[in-house]
């Protein structure tokens, strides 16, 4: 049997729905360097944010983190979402919600801020 | 507490136990090894795009962004929206919800997804409302779980 429950999470990570008995390795931990690895490929701190480039730099993110997530190879279907924002000052408030299976599913979000750019990527998986 | 087996429709029964004092349902889903949802329950993206600007627009008309009381706006906005898709009926259906609300300080966004699913069976709804403080960006994505 499966159940569903209904969580809500805001940008932070919250691996406290996972259990950690059942699976070796949390969704987290298999999915947190290949997310940090793939931003980094594309995106360095010395990078200024540049209105031509971002739209490029937001589907290179994305598909590195598919093709990392790919290798994987694990019976899940993958959603993966890239925000890059620029930085005046303005305020961002994000927050999701997740209507899912809490053993099998997990989600990461990692957040990086450099001068003039902040970029989040966020990672939900699903198993079948 | 209690389970009563329930026959939603068609199709193998799902136990709906219900906890006493607490209002929240556990509903325990079997597999149903059906590749393809049935007619009429198939995630339909026009129509959940209208259902979250339905709830987005009378929400965010007014208000002015203001850092601490948009944390609470967002969450709710999300619950809300989860909320509204969970009633339209998909039954089969896990759904992630995103909400992004920025204030419009002329700054430059950009924000893209890619998803590795089955397209026939999966798919997303995408609203934004803009305001004279704020952009609110909803993201709803729905995948086939059998």
């Amino acid at each position: 049997f499966f159940s569903v429950n209904y969580c809500t999470m805001s940008d932070q990570v919250n691996a406290d729905n996972i259990d950690m008995a059942q699976v070796s390795m949390s969704f987290e931990e298999e999915v947190s360097a290949l997310v940090q690895e793939a931003v980094k490929d594309v995106i360095s701190p010395t990078s200024a944010y540049n209105h031509t480039k971002v739209g490029l730099w937001v589907n290179m993110i994305c598909e590195g983190i598919m093709k990392k997530l790919m290798e994987l190879k694990m019976p899940r279907k993958y959603i993966v979402n890239c925000t890059v924002l620029q930085r005046n000052g303005a305020g961002l408030h994000t927050a999701t919600s997740c209507h899912w299976d809490t053993e099998g599913d997990g989600c990461y979000t990692h957040k990086v801020e450099f001068k003039t750019l902040i970029c989040i990527a966020t990672v939900y998986g699903l198993q079948l | 507490f209690f389970s009563v087996p329930v026959l939603l429709g068609p199709g193998p029964p799902v136990i709906m136990e219900e906890e006493e004092g607490k209002s929240n349902t556990i509903k325990i889903y079997n597999p149903t090894y059906l590749m393809k949802p049935r007619p009429g329950t198939k995630f339909m993206k026009r129509n959940v795009e209208q259902k979250v600007n339905e709830v987005l627009e009378p929400k965010l008309k007014d208000v002015k962004y203001d850092a601490e009381l948009m944390a609470d706006l967002c969450k709710e906005l999300c619950t809300e929206i989860q909320n509204e898709i969970k009633k339209m009926g998909y039954e089969r259906y896990k759904l992630v919800t995103q909400v992004v609300i920025t204030e419009a300080q002329g700054q430059g966004q950009r924000i893209a997804s890619r998803c590795l699913w089955d397209p026939e069976e999966d798919n997303y709804a995408q609203a934004t409302y803009r305001n004279e403080t704020l952009v609110c960006n909803a993201l709803v994505f729905g995948c086939y779980w059998e």
